[in-house]
């Protein structure tokens, strides 16, 4: 092969807690790659490891958490094999992270102006003083109309919709080659979102970046991103084109996202319920899914599916699809 | 097992009436002078028992300030906040001491708002046993029942807020929250963290609670969609004002002030700009105080708009603004993703 690496590739990831006396398997083999100026979505259940494996990457996680993979390369360097001391140069400045939690990224006792002050001159180029102009700037393009005042207050101050637009700013400032963006959008009215989403494509294509994108909003999800991820229990259950996978999904758990998304739209007493409980217990054996699917088939209970292909450059793991 | 009967809609005298509410944030300059931000400026809202109003509206426009404001959490520098007999505005902070229990809230950053030190199941049984919801012996199946109904495993009991993803915690925010079977909730952003499968299954668990217990709901979110699902009443807010509130049918059919109209046609994404926003650039307004918080913004603005506040009409439908939408350009827009 003669084709450059991929900006991202992640082979076979892995993540666990130790919680008490018990592993919680959060991270189960998850294999992706992103390419340059690609949007790669993320989308799945609550608690089905998106947050965890975008820590991962990052090495963000307490030391509770045992972090392993087969290969996880950027621009074709073997992340796994730097210290401490050399990822950290790369996180923040290659890779960079804005959190589902604003409040946790900043520090109570210092103002958005720090924060951002600091962002902007971890790029060496910036001098001294510049940087300022630049912060009212970069808040003004996150929809801030008061910039002056969101600088000198501290994090209690602000909204938690202004809190998460000025973490986007801080991670914007840094202008990363990829950004993990867990849920950047949660806390915003639609039409600050519109706003965000705007300038994180133009950002992306300016500096020609690569963004995974954590979302629940399926819409939001079509908009902005070019291929799909769609998790459940700590695994990838489907991947592929964005509109393959939100049109016409081939796991049958994608495919119950699509239509309590639509019952939602439909104006009923009360919506679509997936059969089941959520974060229940993943069975040793056989399909995560079994025991809430709506197609369940007897091998399912037995066989663990690999990714089938079912479609250009779109796979999905279930038995439904023959190998 | 209730041992206290549940509120049950209608009884005279339970409606919350917010009354001209302003809350002021005073904020140290650092040199001599405190500068001063209203974050609320003259709201006033009706929240009756049973029902489930909707606050939407701009990151910032004090939809969290205001929910706070409700619970007691913040004191409004003026207006009346009458509840069940009291002026608790007035009131100095113990008087809310009777109500803490009928008065509950989810809050939207959900981390912040547990004991970090705290397993998740002790979380949940303090208030429990301070209330003497259940007896005592009952509290551990209370609190594995109460796991359960918001979608989790009792097994969620053991473990501490950092260990659970953001969609767990909140769910476990809302197990809190209906433990001890309150008579209003406030849920800020309570199903934003959540996947729209798990989502709809606690968007049903709340309503099917407000239809069986008479809870009544402040609900506050930016989804339109989750919005027009489960509110009754929506109330729009701009900049610490409520610039349109109604029937949620009626806000969604025939948006009156141009802020809601744009708000609802940003759901639609189509790329286009947003038509409504006006140039900032230029204007010259005498005096902000006096003049429509949305003037710099808004596209239908008149010369009127800069010189003069419009106040929130009458209900059922109130809105403020002197140049309303007609009902010919609201076309509604579809909430959610067409399939
Ligand atoms: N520090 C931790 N210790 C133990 N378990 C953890 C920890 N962090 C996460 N988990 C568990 O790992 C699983 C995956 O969590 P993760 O935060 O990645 O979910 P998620 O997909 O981001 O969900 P959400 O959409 O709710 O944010 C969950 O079951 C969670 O409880
Ligand atoms: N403790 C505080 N001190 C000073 N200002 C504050 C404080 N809390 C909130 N504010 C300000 O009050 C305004 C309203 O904040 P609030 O949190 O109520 O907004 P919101 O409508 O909930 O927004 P979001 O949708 O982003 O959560 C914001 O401008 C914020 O900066
Ligand atoms: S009062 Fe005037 S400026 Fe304000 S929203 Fe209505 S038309 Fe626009
Ligand atoms: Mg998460
Ligand atoms: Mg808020």
């Amino acid at each position: 092969m003669n084709a450059s690496p991929p900006l991202l590739e992640v082979m076979n990831l892995r993540t666990s807690f130790a919680v008490g006396q018990r592993r919680v398997k959060a991270v189960r083999g998850v294999s992706f790659t992103i390419g340059d100026e690609e949007v790669l979505g993320l989308i799945g259940e609550s608690g089905s490891g998106k947050t965890v494996t975008g820590m991962s990457l990052l090495r963000l996680l307490p030391d509770h958490a045992a972090i392993e993979a087969d290969a996880i390369r950027f621009r074709g360097d073997e992340l796994t094999a730097h210290d401490e001391e050399s990822f950290r140069k790369l996180r923040g400045v290659q890779l960079a992270m804005i959190f589902q939690d604003p409040v946790g990224s900043f520090n109570p006792a210092k103002t958005i102006g720090w924060h951002l002050e600091h962002a902007i001159l971890r790029r060496s180029e910036t001098d001294g003083k510049a940087w300022r102009a630049e912060a009212e700037s970069l808040l003004q393009d996150v929809g801030i109309r008061a910039p002056e005042r969101v600088l000198s207050s501290y994090p209690h101050q602000l909204s938690g919709g202004m809190l998460q637009r000025a973490l986007i700013a801080m991670v914007i400032a840094l202008r990363p080659a990829l950004i993990i963006a867990d849920e950047p959008t949660t806390n915003l009215d639609n039409l600050v979102e519109r706003q965000i989403l705007e300038l994180i494509r133009v950002h992306q294509r300016r500096l020609k970046a690569s963004v995974l994108f954590v979302t629940h909003d399926l819409a939001i999800a079509e908009d902005i991103c070019d291929r799909i991820a769609v998790m459940y229990a700590g695994e990838i259950v489907e991947i592929g084109p964005a509109d393959a996978v939100l049109r016409n999904p081939q796991h049958p758990y994608a495919a119950c996202l699509l239509q309590t998304s639509i019952s939602l739209a439909q104006r009923q007493e009360y919506l679509f319920e997936l059969a089941g409980e959520p974060g229940g217990k993943i069975p040793d054996e056989g399909c995560a899914f079994a025991g809430r699917c709506p197609k369940v088939m007897p091998q399912c209970r037995t066989i663990h599916p690999d990714m089938r292909a079912v479609g250009p450059d779109h796979q999905a793991r279930c038995l439904l699809h023959g190998d | 097992m209730a041992t206290e009967p549940t509120a049950l809609p209608g009884q005279p005298g339970q409606t919350m009436q917010l009354r001209d509410i302003v809350l002021d944030f005073r904020t140290r300059s650092g040199f001599g002078q405190d500068k001063v931000f209203r974050a609320l400026d003259g709201v006033s809202l009706d929240i009756a028992p049973g029902q489930i109003v909707g606050l939407v509206g701009e990151s910032g426009s004090g939809k969290t300030t205001l929910g706070k404001t409700m619970l007691g959490v913040h004191r409004p520098t003026s207006g009346a906040i009458h509840y069940r007999g009291t002026d608790l505005a007035a009131a100095a902070p113990s008087a809310w001491k009777p109500f803490r229990r009928d008065l509950q809230m989810v809050f939207q950053d959900p981390l912040s708002s547990f004991n970090p030190r705290f397993t998740l199941g002790s979380s949940l049984a303090l208030p429990l046993a301070l209330h003497a919801v259940v007896p005592k012996k009952q509290i551990p199946d209370e609190v594995a029942s109460l796991l359960t109904r918001v979608g989790l495993t009792p097994d969620h009991a053991k473990r501490y807020p950092h260990e659970l993803s953001g969609g767990q915690l909140q769910r476990v925010a809302i197990a809190r929250a209906i433990s001890v079977r309150p008579r209003f909730i406030v849920a800020d952003e309570a199903v934003s963290k959540l996947d729209v499968s798990v989502r709809a299954q606690v968007l049903n668990l709340l309503k099917r609670m407000n239809r069986e217990t008479g809870v009544g709901l402040v609900f506050i979110t930016h989804d339109l969609g989750v919005a027009r699902f489960l509110c009754d009443r929506i109330a729009v807010m701009y900049f610490g004002r409520i610039v349109e509130e109604g029937p949620t049918e009626a806000i969604f059919e025939e948006p009156k002030h141009p802020y809601t109209l744009s708000l609802l046609r940003a759901r639609q994404h189509d790329r286009a700009p947003v038509a409504s926003d006006a140039d900032e650039a230029g204007l010259a307004i005498p005096d902000p105080a006096k003049a429509c918080h949305y003037a710099p913004r808004c596209a239908r603005r008149l010369p009127r708009c800069l010189v003069e506040r419009p106040r929130l009409g009458e209900p059922p439908h109130a809105f403020a603004c002197f140049n309303p939408v007609p009902a010919a350009a609201a076309a509604p827009a579809p909430a959610v993703m067409k399939a």
